[in-house]
């Protein structure tokens, strides 16, 4: 199921500004792989390269190569939809659909696949919200609207429509930035049990939640505005936290830049 | 300056909650602050509440002059005002009816709608989300122009131009399709319903669509996203993301549409041949007439009676407007828990 | 704001454009008649008065009451008029309320109407004044036959749905040398309340009463037929429908180029329509008034050799005595020069005909009258 994500000299522009530049990196199935660096320097960026919803923003593009277990998705034929429901994705804000139920929520996406069973339908949905560790809170509610939630579980009902789908890997930006501490504990335990199932990609700016629940760590970074953000570099995140093989991301961890 | 040390008094109501502990604030300043805050408050809250009551001052005079001019001519109709399918109110003996007009006036529009409305929002969306930005901006400028052109040239155009062609599709129509309640009916020789049903839907149709338009930009690039990132095509993100955000103001949109085709004088009177009918014939000539026509091309020559007729019927047009309304927010609110705007 | 200000303007632009193309629905102040235009001659000697007055009323009256006020007022400086086209019974209760010192008519005072009238008038008459003969044409548009005569009973079949095609027996028997087509008949009538309408109602009232039965008014009462609105509307239904007839002002008819029908009233000819044959009906109306009142009673069935007999004549009605002091010497000015032969002449152009001379006289003397 999980997936093995490669990339290879990957760069990303906005119009003729370029954002990251000549990233090259290996994600393992099965692992969480947290992204971190300083504001700008293009990880929410980066991410969005990998289930080319880079290129929805108007005069975006990518070069270089991306494989998912060896197949380049930004190969020629190859289908940005496709891509995208192989590869789920939670948002830095908390984004359900507004006109949409907490249980449409959840089906949207299986419904976007032409699941219209309500049986089929209604096992995923309560699954997926197990998953998310929302099904107790919203059990009773399923049919009022999304947005009524909290933050933090609307963060969580996100999790689950992402899920939902079963995708093979799950890319998550800064998905704790608007949670309260319980809540971000909550989708970190979350995260440690998805990871039996997917490959996990998250961008944070906490570097005790990428201590915590990342098994590798990246660290980007930017050399001055207007200059294409690098990866610096990924290893384990015990290495990273401890004994980093670069000065730029150790003075970074302690605090002394960015 | 003592305030420095204060939190701002401005903004949040819950941050100056009283007994909250440790501030040891002065009093002077702070009530001088909040009295000011207060007067502002207390301006804006009278000039909105009497903005809001000259408004409905104005409804309500508008009503009650409507009333008591059509009061006289009421009594001396000798027709029935709602049934009946006459319009003669300035003969010696006055008859007139509504309900042939108002038939028209509610079939014409209705069909102006359903014409107007798909097109209408194709438009929209291939401006807010297909194509590219440049078109968009010129297809955007076009709509925009279109909506502000004057109804008569919409009216000359229809004559003009317009008639010959609808005449050609009515008589095809008839013959192909003639067994479709509206289709039947003989006379096409044009100046139809249909042909100013088709008028007013292009007239409505760039209200519409860039009402519609505006709101479908609204639409929160987040929620795109998130459909986007579950895979969807671009049509299905339209279909979970923009068209339900939308709906609310679509259907704004639309009742603005349908008051507008509702109370459309010009364009009508200048191509409809009128009828005192209720027929659903709408291709043939002398298929109906609309209240809003009628006042235009009887009002000049108007006895007092025949004023006070027009002027019946037009509270008819009042009511009918009314119950389009309260039938759209009805729906609006029906949804409210749902709407687009979080 | 700028994009909202570049709207309007473009809007305007083509409101314009569609004004010039058209010459219909943007007002008919440029209706330009068949014989010249009399553009800015001040016609005639005017005795000017100074002041401002206001009148208002019938709107057949409106071209020829622009001609009149701009003629009058480029010659007389110090004066103001203002001719309100709001239609002949707004003008009768505006006068009626005093609010205007002469109303515009398109039928002498009815009963009713005089009772009012003569209180506004301080208990002294109200006087018709006929001063604007409006000749209606029927205008046809049949390629291949420019010429046609008609007379009242056919015309009342036409526009009752009677009479169908071209090539009906009632009008092949007036018509034996054209050849006529067996199209449909699209007759054309006013959609909106108009005193032309009334005009040919009463003619085929009165000239053929076994067939026009649906009675008069200034809504068209037959049956069966298409309707435009105003005259613009109708001549130009005319003008794009093959095998249509309408009726309309004569000005109409002669600037879009249609061809007119010739009427058979029982003279020893059919009538064409022209100033003189138009003049001609109304020298044969009796005056029914009394004293300086000049109403007519037109024949609308007259048989006299060369008249034509649909014919709208138009009153001013303006008070024999207690008019207000202050506007009294600009109306008689005003209606003075519209009922001299200067003034008169100054309508042909636009479509009306000129009063016949005799009439002509009275209507002055009746003006000179007033006080
Ligand atoms: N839609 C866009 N159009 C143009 N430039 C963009 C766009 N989104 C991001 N950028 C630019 O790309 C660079 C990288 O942005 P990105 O959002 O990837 O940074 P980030 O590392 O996620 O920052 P943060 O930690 O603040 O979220 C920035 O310079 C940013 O200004
Ligand atoms: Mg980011």
């Amino acid at each position: 199921m999980a997936k093995r994500i490669e990339s290879v000299g990957l760069s990303a522009y906005y119009g003729g500004f370029r954002a990251i530049e000549d990233v090259s990196v290996v994600i393992e199935p099965k692992t969480i792989t947290a992204l971190i660096g300083p504001s700008g320097c293009g990880k929410s960026t980066f991410l969005r390269t990998l289930n080319r919803l880079h290129e929805v923003v108007p005069g975006a593009r990518v070069t270089g190569q991306l494989l998912l277990d060896d197949e380049d998705i930004y190969g020629p034929g190859v289908d940005a939809t496709g891509v995208r429901r192989t590869i789920g994705m939670v948002f830095q804000r908390p984004n359900p659909f507004p006109t949409m139920s907490i249980y449409d929520n959840v089906a949207a996406g299986l419904r976007l696949n032409g699941v219209k069973r309500k049986g089929v339908l209604d096992d995923a949905v309560e699954r997926s919200l197990q998953g998310a560790n929302l099904w107790k809170e919203v059990k009773d509610r399923l049919t009022k609207p999304g947005a009524g939630l909290s933050g933090g579980q609307q963060q969580r009902l996100c999790i689950a429509r992402a899920i939902a789908v079963e995708p093979q890997v799950l890319l998550m930006d800064e998905p704790c930035s608007a949670l309260d501490p319980i809540s971000t504990l909550a989708i970190e335990d979350l995260m440690t049990e998805l990871k039996d199932r997917f490959t996990i990609v998250i961008v944070t700016h906490n570097m005790q939640q990428a201590a915590r629940v990342s098994d590798r760590t990246g660290f980007f970074t930017i050399e001055a505005t207007g200059e294409p953000g690098r990866l610096v570099e990924i290893d384990d995140t015990q290495k990273i936290f401890s004994n980093p093989g670069e000065k730029r991301t150790e003075d970074y961890i302690t605090g002394r830049f960015g | 300056m003592s305030l420095g040390s204060l939190p701002p008094v401005t903004t949040d109501p819950a941050s100056a909650r009283p007994g909250a502990p440790d501030q040891p604030v002065p009093s002077l300043p702070r009530t001088a602050g909040r009295t000011a805050e207060r007067r502002g408050d207390r301006a804006f809250r009278g000039l909105s509440l009497s903005a809001g009551l000259s408004l409905l001052g104005i409804i309500l005079a508008i009503a009650v002059f409507l009333v008591v001019k059509a009061i006289p001519a009421l009594q001396d109709n000798t027709a029935s005002f709602l049934t009946d399918r006459v319009w003669d109110p300035n003969n010696a003996q006055p008859a007139f009816g509504i309900v042939a007009l108002a038939f028209g006036t509610v079939l014409s529009s209705v069909l102006a709608l359903l014409m107007a409305l798909p097109v209408a929002l194709g438009v929209a969306l291939f401006i807010s989300h297909v194509a590219p930005r440049r078109l968009a901006g010129v297809l955007g400028y076009v709509i925009d122009l279109l909506a502000a052109v004057p109804s008569v040239v919409y009216g000359l155009w229809g004559i003009f131009f317009l008639n010959d062609k609808v005449v050609v599709a009515s008589a095809f129509l008839h013959e192909h399709a003639g067994w479709f309640p509206l289709f039947g009916g003989d006379d096409i020789f044009g100046r139809s319903i249909f042909l100013a049903s088709i008028v007013l839907a292009i007239m409505i149709l760039p209200i519409i669509a860039s009402l519609s338009r505006e709101v479908f930009l609204q639409v929160p690039v987040s929620q795109q996203e998130a459909a986007l990132a579950l895979g969807a095509t671009r049509w299905e993100m339209i279909r979970t993301a923009v068209l339900p955000f939308g709906k609310p103001g679509v259907i704004g949109a639309t009742m603005l549409g349908l008051g507008r085709a509702l109370g459309e004088t010009i364009a009508v009177a200048i191509v409809l041949s009128p009828a005192f009918v209720v027929s659903l014939d709408i291709l043939s000539t002398n298929s109906g007439n609309t209240i809003a026509a009628n006042v235009a091309l009887g009002f000049a020559e108007a006895s007092s009676t025949g004023r006070g007729a027009l002027i019946a019927s037009g509270l008819v047009l009042f009511a009918i407007t009314l119950v389009v309304n309260v039938i759209a927010r009805a729906i609006i609110y029906r949804r409210r828990e749902f709407a687009g705007a979080l | 704001m700028t994009s909202s200000a570049q709207t309007s303007r473009a809007s305007r632009v083509l409101v314009a454009v569609s004004c010039v193309a058209v010459l219909a629905a943007c007002g008919t102040d440029e209706q330009r008649p068949f014989d010249q235009a009399s553009d800015g001659q001040p016609a005639g000697q005017i005795a000017c008065a100074d002041g401002s007055l206001t009148a208002a009323g019938s709107s057949a009256q409106k071209n020829a009451m622009d001609e009149w006020v701009r003629a009058y007022q480029s010659a007389c400086k110090a004066s103001t008029i203002n001719y309100q086209p709001s239609g002949s019974g707004a003008g009768i209760e505006q006068f009626v309320a005093g609010t205007v010192a002469f109303a515009g008519t398109d039928s002498s005072l009815k009963d009713q109407e005089v009772v009012g009238a003569t209180a506004r008038c301080k208990g002294a008459p109200a006087l018709n004044l006929p001063m604007v003969i409006g000749p209606v044409a029927l205008a046809y548009n049949l390629p291949g036959v420019p010429e046609l005569v008609l007379d009242a009973p056919t015309i009342a079949k036409v526009f009752s749905g009677v009479v169908t095609t071209w090539d009906d027996p009632a009008i092949a028997a007036l018509n034996p040398q054209a050849k006529l087509p067996s199209s449909r008949i699209q007759p054309f009538v006013r959609s909106d309340e108009s005193g032309t309408t009334d005009n040919l109602q009463k003619y085929l009232k009165a000239a053929a009463p076994a067939q026009w039965t649906f009675g008069t008014g200034k809504k068209f009462a037959g049956p069966g037929n298409q309707s435009a609105p105003k005259s613009d509307g109708v001549t130009q239904a005319v003008k794009t429908t093959p095998n249509a007839i309408s009726y309309v002002e004569v000005s109409f008819a002669e600037n879009a180029g249609l061809d007119v029908a010739r009427i058979a009233t029982g003279a020893s000819a059919p009538v064409e329509l022209t100033t003189e044959s138009a003049a001609e009906a109304v020298e044969s109306a009796t005056v029914k008034g009394s004293g300086n009142d000049l109403a007519l009673e037109l024949d609308y069935a007259t048989k006299d050799e060369g008249a034509y007999p649909i014919v709208l004549v138009t009153y001013e009605i303006a008070c024999q005595s207690g008019n207000d002091p202050a506007s009294l010497p600009l109306v008689k000015s005003f209606l003075a020069y519209t009922a001299s032969e200067a003034g008169q002449d100054q309508l042909e152009g636009a479509g009306y005909a000129p009063l016949p001379s005799s009439l002509r006289k009275k209507v002055e003397a009746s003006v000179q009258s007033l006080s």
